[in-house]
Parts: structure tokens; sequence; C-alpha cells
């Protein structure tokens, strides 16, 4: 019986377009991104000077989001604390409630995907629009990411226009540009109508109290300074202590994401308006989040949350590039969600199989900006899931005759004569769904040990 | 939940052990990494690597002596078919502000009109900023390895006049243009760091642009379509 996880593979695979979509989309920034950190030269001193940025943040999280805190008040924000998504998702609601708001515009953000935001908003009354071009396709369509930084990926143009089309009411050319244009149309009333925008936070300066938003299309500078409300969700490990941290991430983050040295637009926004200002928002409010991290905190994931969200182990893994972000399940996807999920938990699923999903090549630790040891990660909860024995039991024994082979040569000479003897079909059927999309080697008629037997007596 | 569990629940967590000797080996920005493709040499050598960087994103920048500014600027408006202008306040150009007349002044010689947002209710001032064909700003700082340019936003200075306009121009002092992203958070630091710090810092590099339809690149999602450099040299400075 296979698993839902299994199930979504299967999906995945069958998928014509995915098949060649997420390949050609991944292999493309992969390929930008080692351009990029070649141009930055000595790129893996970067990363290693952004690693300690990101430790060093984390082991003292909680002073500098006491920082955070103090220094957002100070320019006359307003903090909240929320544990969970329902948590978040109450103190998003009492501010536009406080402020008479009704519509809501989002731009990108992983966080609130993370807590399923639009759903508990809309549910209170709410109107709220995306307006990152990929999210807003998918809020059209009623579908989720399948990647952290291209969240349409696995949509067709065609798929695309049907869906625009459909919002526009007459039939939209067959063109991005096109296609592009009518959203900017569409979402520019929703920007100057709107009374609130929603943001996440790439970062959060601690010595300053200011949400960083960085993005290409400009979503992100729309809604943090059309609306008259501004609210940040942060996940509370978004850290970065000092403006000169921030640089070294900054340099890494675009460059590591598609390859950009910049992305188009990076904004600093900090409080409310200053006095005589036209623009910027009168009320500014910073939500941090816990939603499972503190979980992290201490043990051996902590190193988990210095991700920075750029999408560039996805991009690496040659199992995502197969089967894409949907296939995972979760919010997150690729080496980073298989690691989270488990954690942070959500959606009813336990996530215990992702981290299977995954040869432990390595590939998502080299192109990880911030060096987290993914393979290990992924390691780690493997063996967390042996000990906690939610293995299958033909594997555990299987493990269990293996140990005692390795361990004992006579065992291991008899256990191979015995497997020669055994008829092929026989095995293969026993190795079930391991042999189902692979052919069974051959043993060879003479075991290694003895030819390694025969070869040194040879030389002597 | 309250401030003071939430932290409660990280500091427990965190426990002592993993911790830092109190600020020993805390990281210091980009200090002491190497750089590869650092411009080297005086103004000219950032000017010429800004304006290809600026180019490679799909964005456009010239050089020009202080002189020639206003005809630069009507030549621009002419070539790219503008009609209305939004700028910032002549008073918030500070020790450019006659380089920001010359540039106002050019833009108004070639026939273009200029809409007036201040003094309007916020619902009709958006749509006035959103009805201009050309924003014109003026740089605080500029990178030239990235081809960024840098606004602080402010009184006089609103940030919806390089957000909401088809086409952007910005006035680039050449004396503000730094080598790279670490030498303009430098400067940016202590103005940041200041109690009245600005609410609002862009960094802009390039007219904005979408990739999320196939993975293919368009021009112009919700931002400017285009965005024009004039980099002005310093007095006499230009041809050298």
């Amino acid at each position: 019986m296979p698993s839902a996880f299994q199930r979504r593979v299967e999906r995945a695979l069958a998928d014509d377009f995915l098949r060649m979509a997420v390949p050609q989309g991944t292999f493309r920034d992969d390929d930008a991104r080692r351009r990029a950190w070649a141009e930055l030269g000595a790129a893996v001193r970067w990363r290693e000077r952004a690693r300690r940025i990101r430790e060093h943040t984390v082991r003292h999280l909680d002073r500098y989001l006491a920082l955070a805190a103090e220094r957002i008040e100070a320019q006359g924000g307003r903090v909240h604390w929320a544990a969970d998504a329902a948590e978040a998702a109450a103190a998003v609601t009492a501010i536009l409630r406080a402020a008479g708001a009704r519509r809501i515009v989002k731009s990108k953000s992983m966080v609130t995907e993370e807590i399923r935001l639009n759903e508990r908003l809309e549910a209170e009354g709410f109107e709220v629009v995306e307006t990152d071009l990929g999210e807003y396709i998918l809020q059209v369509a009623g579908d989720r990411p399948s990647h952290i930084i291209a969240p349409a990926m696995h949509m067709t143009r065609r798929q695309v226009r049907a869906e625009l089309s459909r919002v526009a009411g007459r039939e939209l050319p067959d063109d991005a540009a096109a296609l592009v244009a009518f959203a900017r149309e569409r979402l520019r009333e929703a920007f100057l109508a709107a009374d609130a925008g929603i943001t996440g936070a790439n970062f959060v300066v601690a010595e300053a109290g200011a949400v960083v938003l960085v993005s290409n299309e400009g979503n992100g500078r729309m809604v943090a300074s059309l609306p008259r409300v501004h609210i940040a969700i942060v996940g509370m490990e978004r850290l970065v202590p000092r403006w000169e941290d921030l640089g070294v991430l900054l340099e890494l983050l675009a460059r590591s994401a598609t390859g950009q040295k910049m992305s188009v637009y990076t904004t600093f926004a900090g409080g409310v308006r200053r006095p005589d200002e036209i623009d910027g928002p009168e009320e500014f409010h910073v939500i941090f989040l816990d939603n499972g991290r503190s979980r992290l905190l201490g043990t051996d994931f902590q190193e988990a949350l210095h991700c920075i969200r750029c999408g560039a182990c996805q991009n690496a893994c040659p199992v995502y590039r197969r089967i894409g972000g949907h296939a995972y399940g979760g919010v997150y996807g690729g080496p980073i969600g298989a690691v989270l999920m488990p954690l942070l938990g959500g959606d009813g699923e336990d996530w215990g199989e992702l981290p299977w999903a995954s040869s432990l090549c390595g590939a998502c630790h080299e192109a990880c900006p911030v060096l987290i040891p993914l393979p290990e990660l992924l390691l780690r909860h493997r063996r967390d899931e042996v000990e906690a024995g939610r293995v299958h039991a033909a594997q555990r024994w299987a493990m269990r005759l293996w140990g005692i082979a390795c361990a004992h040569p006579a065992a291991y000479r008899l256990a191979a004569r015995l497997a020669r003897l055994l008829p092929r079909s026989l095995v293969s059927a026993a190795l079930g769904a391991w042999t189902a999309g692979r052919d069974l080697l051959p043993l060879s008629a003479r075991p290694f040990h003895a030819r390694w037997a025969a070869m040194r007596t040879a030389r002597r | 939940m309250e401030k003071e569990a939430f932290l409660r629940r990280v500091r427990d967590a965190l426990g002592g052990a993993r911790r830092d000797p109190e600020e020993e080996g805390r990281p210091v920005g980009a200090a002491g990494l190497p750089r590869a493709g650092r411009p080297e040499g005086g103004p000219a050598a950032l000017a010429a690597r800004f304006a290809r960087e600026a180019q490679a994103v799909g964005g456009g920048a010239e050089r020009a002596a202080p002189a020639e500014v206003a005809a630069r600027c009507a030549a621009y408006a002419r070539a790219e078919g503008v009609r209305r202008f939004v700028a910032w306040d002549a008073e918030a150009a500070g020790s450019a502000a006659g380089l920001w007349t010359a540039a106002v002044d050019g833009l108004r010689s070639a026939g273009l009109e200029e809409l007036e947002w201040r003094g309007l209710p916020a619902d009709e001032r958006r749509r006035r900023l959103a009805a201009a064909d050309l924003g014109l700003v003026l740089a605080d700082l500029a990178i030239a390895t990235s081809g960024t340019a840098v606004l602080v936003h402010g009184a006089g200075r609103p940030r919806s006049v390089s957000l909401l306009p088809r086409a952007l121009l910005v006035l680039v002092p050449e004396d503000r243009l730094r080598p790279t992203l670490a030498e303009a958070l430098a400067d940016l630091a202590p103005i940041l760091r200041r109690p009245e710090a600005p609410q609002n810092v862009t960094f802009i590099t390039g007219p904005s642009k979408s990739a999320d339809i196939e993975g293919e690149l368009v021009v112009g999602a919700h931002g400017p379509y285009r965005v024009h450099h004039l980099i002005v040299a310093a007095a006499g400075g230009a041809h050298q």
C-alpha cells in the first residue's frame, strides 16, 4: 500500500509538464547561482561569514528579539508575539478590526503560507489579494506554492492564461508579457484601494527594528508603502544583529536564489511614516512567530533555523528536480523542507517519510549560502525514526542480519553462499519496492573475498 | 502570547552552554572578506562600471557634465515619449539643489507637464502619482558593482515617485558612487542609527521584473518598466 507521499511522487512523475519544467527551472537557477558566486570571489569565505552571523544570531535569539522589539516600539511600531498559527491569525485579525480595514493586499511570504493565513482571514470576512504574480496566479487557481522563490513553477503558461482569462472575463493572449500586463493592471487597483498590507520579512535588523523586504516585481514595496497599515509577519529566527551583517547576507541572498547580484528592490522599512511624509504606513506592526521553531533550539536541528529561504537547495537537489515541490506535501519542499517539515509539523501529517527522500549526495550542502549541513540533518532524522521504531519491521530485521553478517566473517560467507543458491526471482520479489524501479544485479560467481585472497597469494 | 513568556521559552530552549563568549567572536559584517571584481580607479571608473551593470539588468545609464543635465533630461524625455512627470521637492535635494533644478527645467523645456501631488487627499494623490509617465528622483548613494541606486525616502521625497510611474529617471551625482554594497551600507548605517532615522530606504537595481510564468523574464511587473540613470560628474569632470 503506497503512502500518501509515494502517491504524490507517482503523480508528479506522471506529469509531462513537470518533468520538463522543474529540471529546466532548477538547472537554470542553479547554474546562475554558481556564476554569481564565482563573481564574488572566494564565495566560501563569504558563506562561512554568513554562517557565523546566522549561528551567532540564533544562539542569542532571545537577546536579539528583545532588542528588535524595543527598537520597533521606539519608532512607533507595535510588536506582537505569536506562539502558533492561530495566535498569529488572531493578532492580524485584531489589528485589522481595530483599524477598520477590510481590503488587504499581501506580498509574497512563505511564513504566511506556513500558517495558511489567507484561509483564516477569508473565514473572518476579509478580502485578501496576493500580489506577487506567482502567488496571485496560485490564489486564483486555488493552488499552493511548489518552490520557495518561483511559487508557480509547476504551472504552464496555458494554465496561467486560462486562470487569468477567467478573472478577466475575456480570452487573454497566449503571451507572458500580456499576462503580466493584465495582472499589473488588476493588482494596481488592489494596491491603490487596500486598507492594509501584509508582508513577511527577508530579515529584521535587530539594532534598528527595521524589516527588510526583497522583491523583483515591487510587490513588497507596494504593500509596505501604499496602505495605511503595514503588518509584517516574521519567523522569529529571521533576525540579523546589525546593518553591516545584513550586507553579507544580502550579497548572498539574491545570488543564491536567482543568480542576481541584487534583486530589483531591497527595502528597509521601520516604524510608522515620519512627520510630513505623504506615503508610508500610519500603523506598523511586527508579529514574531514561533510555530514550532523553539522546539529546534538547543537540539541537533538548531542549524535548520539558519536558513534564509533562498531556494538554492531545491534547485540543486536531484530528487526535487524530478518530483517538484508539491510531492513533498508541505509548504517547504526540497532538502530544507525534508528537514523542517517533520520538526515544524502541521497539516495533520507527521512528515517522517520526507528525510528518506534523499540520496544524501550533498548537493544541497554545497549550494547552501549559509552552509547548513542538510545531509547530516536528514541523517539525524533517519536516526530518530529508527530509534523510535518507526521503520518497517522487514527493514529492521534486514539491517540486524546485515550487522551480524558484517561482524562475523564466517556468517557472512555462509550467507553469501546461500544467497547464490536462491533463485533471483525470489530475491527480487522479497526486495519488493526496491526492485520495482531497478534491476537486481546478479551476484558474481566468485565472491570478492575469494578473489581478494587469490590476488594476495598471486602477489607473493 | 505574552512577550516575556515567548522570550522565556526561547531562552530556556537555548540553555547557556551553546552561547558565544560575551560579544567575543561576534561577526562584523564583511570586514576582511576578499572581493573579486572591485572596480579600481577614480569616479570615472566607478561610473563606467555602474553604467555597465545598470545596462546588464535592463536599465540605462549615461554620464554628463553638470552643464549638460538640462539638455540630457530633455533628450531622454523626448526619446521616451513621456508627457507627464512627478518629482520630489526641490528642497529635498540638499547639496544637489543645482542639479535638481536643472533636471526639472530640462523636463519642462521638453514640454512635459509636472503633475502636482502636494496638498491633495491621499486617494487622489496616489492616483495622480500613478497617472504620471515618469518619476524623477535623486540617488543618495549608488553601488557600482550592481548598478543599484539607493533612495532615502522622507518628507518631500515620497516613495511613490520611484514606484508608481511607468518610467524612472534617477540623478546620480558621481561622488555618491560606491564600489560595493558594503561601502554603501557603511555610509548609510550612521544615518540609519540616528534616533530620527528614515522610515524607508530603498535599493533599486533596474526595472521591475517577473519570471513567474514558465520562467520567462518579463520587464515591468508592478514598478517602472524603464529605469534610466544620469550620472553627473563633478564640475568639469565629465570628459576627463
